[in-house]
């Protein structure tokens, strides 16, 4: 069984791009909907489950609805359905609305796949394999590093303002407040930032050209034809789609 | 910091760790900041028609002004974290990429060329951050969600509409406030 875990992130990127660069020049409901469901197969094989996918369903689910009601309004293409007063109804709507929900699927779950399953480690190192200095490289490592940081800070100032009795519940007050959670929030991730700065450079970081990781990535010699395989598939598309 | 390298006045980079760091610590609160704004604007009218105005608004304040702070790469670094964690939450991310880029760049550009000191230099930098960002956006909501050409392009100007004079404010506001506190040389 296969594991995306396990696949170099050279390849998964370029599935990752090959996916999304389709979806954007492609308008067939047929093929969009078919790298849908590739996409949904590959995280059943690998995970079992589509946990992963959840969140990011409902947020979808919503976006999808409000492209449905805006082209329900004002689409313009197909034949007039339906008209009362300024609102007239095109049958081009519903159409138009599933290319885009399957479109937004594809451009949101593979790029989702593709940063949870791969290591920021292997990110980096993807980047120093293209001459990226590691300086530059181990900031993606740094970023997955001081996120959950980053939202325990301000957890904790969100906190601070509730013990101190600050009303946060309506939108005009959640905005009213929005700087005095902010700004605080800012000068954290500047002392942060400065400590971190100061410890990786007490440990000798930028000092030397290159560095060593305990694991390293390689290319498969059947992974390097799966990406040849991936371009030539997408130069296809796109002649098909010009002609 | 003894990396650190000598900044011209009006040099475009800063390449120290200090500023990498800063400036991927710096993106995440950005992303924090895009988050909680989106939030808010989901729940006002305007927001369930499409047009996130505070979310705009706070995105182009924190491109501008962490590209002052951090100059080049940092304020791209920045700014593309914003644009790679957005994955998380919206489709347009490809846009993100593209349109953080050129706002970022765009800032460093109007810094290099003007001191920052007066209105006008805050004016003409987030007139190009929001309608550039905008444009970009714009694009992607034709292309990616699929909405018609016009709905996209008023959102849009409503956005740069709004985004711009607010922006520049809390830009001037904040820099200046930066520069007092020697944070800006």
């Amino acid at each position: 069984m296969f594991k995306l875990k396990e696949l170099d992130p050279r390849l998964k990127l370029t599935w990752c791009l090959f996916l999304v660069l389709t979806a954007l020049v492609s308008r067939s409901i047929l093929l969009n909907g078919i790298l849908l469901g590739v996409i949904l197969i590959s995280e059943l094989f690998s995970e079992k489950s589509l946990k992963a996918f959840k969140m990011l369903s409902i947020v979808l689910l919503i976006i999808g609805t409000q492209v449905l009601i805006i082209n329900l309004i004002f689409g313009r293409e197909g034949e007039l359905l339906y008209a009362w007063g300024i609102l007239q109804i095109y049958s081009g709507f519903i159409a138009t609305s599933i290319l885009a929900f399957l479109r937004i699927g594809i451009i949101s779950f593979s790029a989702y796949q593709f940063g949870v399953h791969t290591d920021p480690m292997d990110m980096a190192q993807m980047l120093i394999h293209w001459r990226i200095p590691y300086r530059y490289a181990m900031l993606v490592p740094m970023v997955a590093r001081f996120f959950p940081v980053m939202i325990g800070e301000y957890q904790s100032i969100c906190n601070s303002q509730s013990a101190r009795g600050v009303p946060n519940d309506t939108v005009v007050e959640k905005i009213r407040n929005l700087p005095a959670s902010i700004l605080p929030l800012m000068y954290r991730a500047m002392r942060i930032s400065s400590d971190a700065a100061l410890s990786v450079e007490l440990r000798g970081y930028g000092r030397h050209a290159t560095r060593n990781f305990q694991k390293k990535i390689n290319l498969h010699p059947l992974e390097g034809m799966t990406i040849v395989c991936l371009m030539i598939g997408f130069g296809g598309v796109l002649i098909k789609t010009i002609l | 910091m003894q990396n650190e390298q000598a900044i011209g006045k009006r040099s475009i980079f800063k390449t120290d760790t200090k500023s990498l760091i800063g400036a991927v610590v710096m993106g995440i609160v950005f992303v924090i900041a895009c988050q909680i704004t989106g939030q808010i604007d989901n729940m006002l009218p305007w927001g369930k028609m499409g047009m996130l105005l505070i979310n705009g608004t706070v995105w182009a304040f924190f491109t501008g002004i962490l590209t002052l702070l951090y100059r080049q790469p940092g304020g791209l670094i920045a700014a593309e974290v914003e644009a790679l964690i957005s994955i998380m939450y919206t489709p347009l991310w490809p846009t993100f990429i593209f349109a953080n880029g050129i706002a970022s760049i765009w800032v460093s550009f109007v810094a290099v060329k003007c001191d920052m000191t007066k209105w006008s230099h805050h004016i003409l930098a987030q007139g190009g951050v929001c309608v550039l960002g905008n444009a970009i956006v714009g694009v992607g909501l034709v292309l990616i969600l699929g909405l018609p050409v016009s709905v996209a392009a008023v959102s849009s100007l409503i956005t740069i509409a709004v985004t711009w004079p607010l922006a520049t404010l809390a830009e001037k506001k904040v820099y200046d406030a930066l520069l007092k506190s020697g944070m800006v040389k």
